[in-house]
């Protein structure tokens, strides 16, 4: 067999960039890239200043966000332009319409989760169904230590007496950012160790089973010390304090001005959880992007493309796939702890098994092991769920009370069944998304490198040597 | 001169199968030296059980003064020993680069998370280096200039050998050892890949052993056979002598229709 140096292949894969996503990166390239970025995003601003309540206005300044990525441009300039948008832009319209805000917390939180998760199942390969759980420990952790729970421990749920003291201080928030990491990665390694040994189907069923454990647990444990309130949940649960001058002073005075809305504590709560939700996941993005090119980084992709070989180079299994779990469950935790005093409630109902499906959709919608993906992939999913299919949902049901007709089919909207709410259609939604994209784009919406190359080799006829088979067959029969 | 490896009556158990039964093996530092037999004799189990992937059930293997029985296979890597495997294991997507950035783990410092995460001075100087001896390994097994950013899987057969040999390289062994490092190569490719393994030995004084079926390089390269027939050993010596072997030549002789010989 002739060795054809390999680098026609590589031209290959980067011609098939360019046809890829390469439209949209070439209709920004050049200097009117950016102008027309930024005109963009001041239409799309301005619009929906005038029109705070508009879905695909909402919805086209996320994908403000997108097109900056795709920028053929320096790190700094699309940097710049994508921090504009988030400590500016989005604030800015949440002054008129606080939902953004809350759509932008939401989806913060869950692309951290996606992140997470991503280190285990994209870089390591170790599909994990239990994720949510660790989300569950940082949330419960401070839902029990924040609240007034701990006065309740004897009394079961809903008869103890009010106090008026909390048993420790609101500010016990941010040491608890850090207790809520310790906890959740402790929670990681705890998982981890028993399923070492365990590959594939059998790994994703126990971790299941492991995320159901804590779900049943913070269900069943208010007796015999009442430590998590049941099904109930625990409320309320303490925000970490602000200064006074934010909460009432000029500042909200001003802003309720500028706005022309009266901007109280709750608003000012918001902007804070929107603020420190992005502040963590661009921590989080750092750091698993800067993992993901080092040591330990290329030992995840060792282990999930051969552990048999990684091992034989000198990679520990063990320590390796437990700081694979334990990282992935630290970013989560700490989102936890955020969650429960941005909600003030718990309940185990948040901690699903089909909420840890619908971070395991972000991540393959995204693009598994891809960073920008996963990150697109939470967003989709989010918005979809708390935002696209509950308006349609909203603007159906004031169809209905109206008395319109249905247009081609003559039945009026009032007789349209409630069944047919799309907000019910959730689960469908991510099914029918999902099928599509592992029919179209297995590798994701932005796939990783790897991935890319992995699932669209037939489409590259250099790709794999054509006579690696009948090499296969010599090597282990011949003599 | 000291063995650097010592196999003292190793046996390897497959549930009733016995595929290594009291195999001995004594290779002296700075040899290179052969393993060879029919197909299923059990050459195969021999490496995996000094490496560690499979734990003998009865033995002990000595590597460079210290036995090894029973340790992690990424410890005993640490110690001074790598391997190739018989069917190519690299990582097939990961670039040729990253496969043996990956070999040389237990030669670098990087300890923890924190240093890559803050990008420190010893990050940035521990990567840059693993990244220099990378390419320069990727040299000294003449690898064609510039394809370390291709994935593996994209790269012929032969080069694939090579890169495996390489990530090997990466982990500074006293010791290599070779699974069918020439099978299904032409007769050029395998004379490369001779001239590659006498490299080994003499510029990097790494003791070499290997399985091969080819009896041109075992008989062209090696200073010591060791033959394997049904999980024993049943010959060793020079290759003149080895060929010689009467129990040697019905082994081959019993089972195949030919004797491919050099
Ligand atoms: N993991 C395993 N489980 C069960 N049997 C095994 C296992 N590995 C090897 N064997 C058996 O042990 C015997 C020796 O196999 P081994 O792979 O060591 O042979 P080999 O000498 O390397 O042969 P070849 O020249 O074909 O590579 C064979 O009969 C094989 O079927
Ligand atoms: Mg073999």
């Amino acid at each position: 067999m002739s060795e054809q140096p390999g680098k026609s292949s590589g031209s290959k894969s980067t011609k098939r960039d360019l046809s890829d996503e390469g439209l949209i990166t070439r209709l920004l390239a050049g200097p009117l890239g950016p102008i027309f970025v930024i005109g963009y995003l001041a239409v799309v601003t301005f619009l929906l200043y005038r029109e705070p309540r508009a879905l695909l206005l909402r919805f086209l300044l996320f994908a403000g966000l997108l097109l900056i990525y795709y920028m053929p441009h320096k790190a700094w300039l699309k940097l710049l332009l994508a921090g504009v948008t988030v400590v500016a832009i989005i604030p800015a319209v949440g002054l008129k319409n606080p939902f953004l805000l809350e759509i932008g917390f939401q989806v913060a939180t869950f692309a951290t989760l996606a992140l997470g998760l991503n280190i285990v199942v994209g870089f390591a390969g170790l599909l994990d169904l239990g994720y949510v759980a660790f989300f569950a420990v940082g949330a419960y952790l401070w839902a029990i230590f924040g609240s007034q729970q701990l006065w309740q421990l004897h009394s079961s749920p809903g008869t103890a007496t009010v106090y008026n003291v909390f048993p420790l201080g609101a500010w016990w928030f941010w040491p608890f950012l850090i207790f809520g990491i310790t906890a959740a990665a402790g929670a990681g390694m705890l998982l981890g160790t028993p399923v070492l040994r365990l590959r594939g189907d059998y790994l994703a069923i126990v971790t299941l089973g492991f995320g159901e454990v804590i779900r049943v647990l913070a269900n069943n444990l208010d007796k015999p010390i009442n430590l998590t309130n049941g099904p109930q949940g625990i409320t309320p649960i303490q925000r970490p304090p602000l200064p006074d001058f934010i909460l009432h002073g000029a500042l909200p005075n001003w802003l309720s001005q500028v706005s022309g809305r009266t901007i109280g504590e709750g608003d000012m709560y918001a902007f804070f959880f929107y603020f420190l939700a992005v502040v963590w996941l661009v921590f989080t993005i750092a750091f698993a992007g800067r993992l993901e090119n080092s040591r330990l980084g290329r030992s995840w992709t060792a282990i999930r493309e051969d552990d048999v070989a990684a091992v034989a180079m000198g990679v520990p299994l063990r320590r390796t796939k437990l700081t694979a779990f334990a990282i992935g469950a630290a970013f989560s935790g700490a989102m936890g702890v955020i969650y429960a005093a941005n909600r003030t409630f718990v309940s185990p109902e948040t901690f699903s098994l089909t909420q840890s499906i619908s971070v395991l959709v972000m991540v393959i919608l995204g693009g598994l092991g891809s960073i920008p993906g996963v990150v697109l992939g939470a967003a989709i999913v989010t918005m979809l769920n708390i935002d696209v299919l509950q308006t349609l949902s909203l603007q159906l049901s004031s169809l209905r009370q109206g008395t319109g007709m249905i247009p081609l089919i003559g039945v009026p909207w009032a007789e349209l069944p409630t069944q047919l709410d799309p907000a019910r259609y959730q689960r469908l939604v991510f099914g029918l998304l999902l099928i599509i994209m592992m029919i179209f784009r297995p590798e994701g919406i932005i796939p990783s490198r790897r991935r890319k190359l992995e699932l669209h080799e037939d489409d590259d006829p250099l790709a794999p040597p054509a006579d690696s088979e009948n090499v296969l067959i010599t090597s282990t029969g011949g003599d | 001169m000291a063995p650097i490896l010592e196999l003292h009556k190793i046996t390897k158990r497959f549930g009733g199968l016995v595929a290594v039964s009291g195999v001995e093996i004594s290779l002296d530092k700075g040899r290179i030296a052969s393993i060879i037999g029919p197909n299923g004799a059990g050459k195969t189990t021999i490496f995996n059980s000094i490496t560690g992937v499979y734990k003998p059930e009865e033995g002990t293997v000595v590597f460079d003064g210290h036995p090894i029985t029973g340790m992690r296979p990424d410890q005993i890597t640490a110690m001074g020993m790598c391997r190739t495997f018989q069917n190519i294991r690299l990582f097939q997507n990961m670039s040729v680069m990253e496969n043996v950035m990956v070999g040389a783990h237990t030669r670098t410092t990087q300890s923890t998370g924190i240093g890559a995460v803050l990008r420190t001075k010893a990050f940035r100087e521990a990567e840059e280096a693993v990244r220099l001896k990378a390419k320069q390994l990727l040299r000294f097994v003449d690898l064609p200039l510039g394809l370390g950013d291709q994935l593996a899987r994209n790269l012929p057969y032969g080069q694939q050998r090579r890169i495996e040999i390489a990530r090997a390289l990466a982990a500074e062994p006293k010791l290599i050892l070779l699974d069918e490092p020439t099978a299904g190569m032409n007769p050029q490719e395998t004379e490369a890949a001779i001239r590659l393994f006498r490299r080994l030995r003499d510029e990097m004084g790494i003791t070499v052993l290997l399985i091969e079926h080819d009896m041109k390089v075992v008989m062209g390269i090696s200073e010591w056979v060791s033959v394997i027939d049904y999980g024993q050993k049943i010959a060793e010596g020079t290759p003149a002598e080895v060929r010689k072997n009467q129990r040697v030549i019905e082994a081959y002789l019993g089972r195949h229709a030919t004797v491919h010989e050099g």
